[in-house]
């Protein structure tokens, strides 16, 4: 069943606060558009994405395979979300 | 630069041949202790080069001289980075401290390392008895988790090239496992000799230092667990010695891998403070 939530928060909610919190963004999680091409509008390069790979494994608990790292992963916060809730859609992870 | 400091170049007896390194010298006559700098390991060293020129100056510029050295195959020190082991890299600091210590005879002689380079100063002080301080930033706590963790960045950026990676990090790691040539790791060429040794490499059981200052820098602002374990076991174990361990934690992108300018002030002043008040 898709999971659009872990607890209360809406996952791509989370996934903002992640970005911003560990790549020091100086923008606030709703300045980042849930479609919004992160490389583009954010700066993402290679060092910011094994940040956000860090953080969504210690947040959700699961675990990037090396198969997983393609860009229309990172591509946007909705690609993700979706990425962390293909993980959690067996239950194994997540709160 | 104070009157009287001097920053001047030098060059080392190293394992593998000369090592280039600069020294920052405080004025002289105020020389109250020194410590040899041990860089990151590949791209790191480049992304925290310029935070170790300003530590080095702070530390000058509070009588404490510093030596920031190139390790073997590193940098503008001789051999190639197919040369170097963690052997070969842990006598590389055993003489710098040793130059240290001919240089500023007569006080406490430390090193300081960030991420790999503080691991490998650990490592080196157990060969080192006359080391008394050890500064370590983000010490990393397993050099094969470290290394295997650090695999995914290759993969990233083939990722960011090519938009998905074209290899798997065990690909990367049965190569060296069977000693199958070398892995470009970022462009640093890493053989099977120094993955073997980088899987033995930890911060050590017991304290390494009389005194010892850990920092930990990231995102969080509560100490992790396993550095907080480590750093209460060797308090524990060097009471008696009247060792000092403390570890603090700084919340800073980091140093060692942003690629944009990075504030490094507040590590540095978290040492300096550590240094002021130190044994």
């Amino acid at each position: 069943m898709k999971r659009d939530n872990v607890g209360d928060t809406r996952i791509e909610d989370r996934v903002k606060e992640l970005l911003v919190e560990r790549l020091f963004l100086k923008v606030s999680p709703g300045d980042v558009g849930d479609d919004d091409v992160i490389t583009d509008t954010l700066g993402v390069d290679s060092v910011s994405v094994f940040e956000i790979v860090v953080g969504l494994e210690e947040e959700y608990g699961l675990s990037f395979e090396d198969e997983d790292f393609d860009m229309e992963v990172f591509k946007t916060v909705h690609a993700m979300a979706d990425f962390v809730r293909s993980k959690l859609g067996d239950g194994s992870g997540g709160d | 630069m104070a009157v009287g400091e001097i920053e001047e170049q030098v060059v080392i007896a190293g394992e593998g041949g000369r090592l280039f390194g600069m020294m920052h010298c405080p004025a002289p006559g105020s020389v109250r202790g020194a410590f040899a700098i041990c860089h990151p390991f590949a791209e790191e060293k480049k992304c925290a080069h310029r935070a170790l020129v300003m530590l080095a100056r702070a530390m000058a510029a509070e009588g404490f001289a510093a030596l920031r050295f190139d390790l073997t195959g590193c940098g503008d020190s001789e051999g190639t980075h197919g040369d170097a082991t963690v052997s070969v890299w842990r006598r590389d600091i055993a003489a710098a401290v040793g130059f240290l210590g001919e240089r500023a005879p007569g006080v406490p002689v430390g090193a300081m390392g960030v991420r790999l380079g503080a691991t490998l100063a650990a490592a080196a002080a157990a060969d080192l008895p006359h080391l008394k301080r050890l500064i370590l930033w983000e010490p990393v706590l397993s050099g094969e988790d470290y290394f295997a963790t650090s695999l995914r960045r290759i993969l990233i950026k083939q990722m960011m090239t090519d938009g998905r990676s074209r290899n798997t990090r065990d690909e990367f790691l049965q190569r060296l496992r069977r000693g199958e040539g070398t892995v470009d790791y970022d462009g640093f060429e890493v053989t099977g000799a120094l993955y073997q040794e980088l899987c033995g490499l930890r911060l050590p059981a017991a304290p390494p230092a009389d005194d010892v200052f850990m920092l930990q820098i990231g995102v969080r602002a509560e100490i992790g667990r396993e550095l907080e374990a480590l750093s209460a076991s060797w308090a524990e174990q060097g009471a008696e010695q009247g060792a000092s361990v403390a570890v603090e934690a700084i919340t800073s992108p980091p140093i060692w891998s942003r690629l944009e300018l990075v504030d490094a002030g507040p590590m540095i002043e978290a040492t300096m403070r550590r240094l002021r008040g130190g044994v």
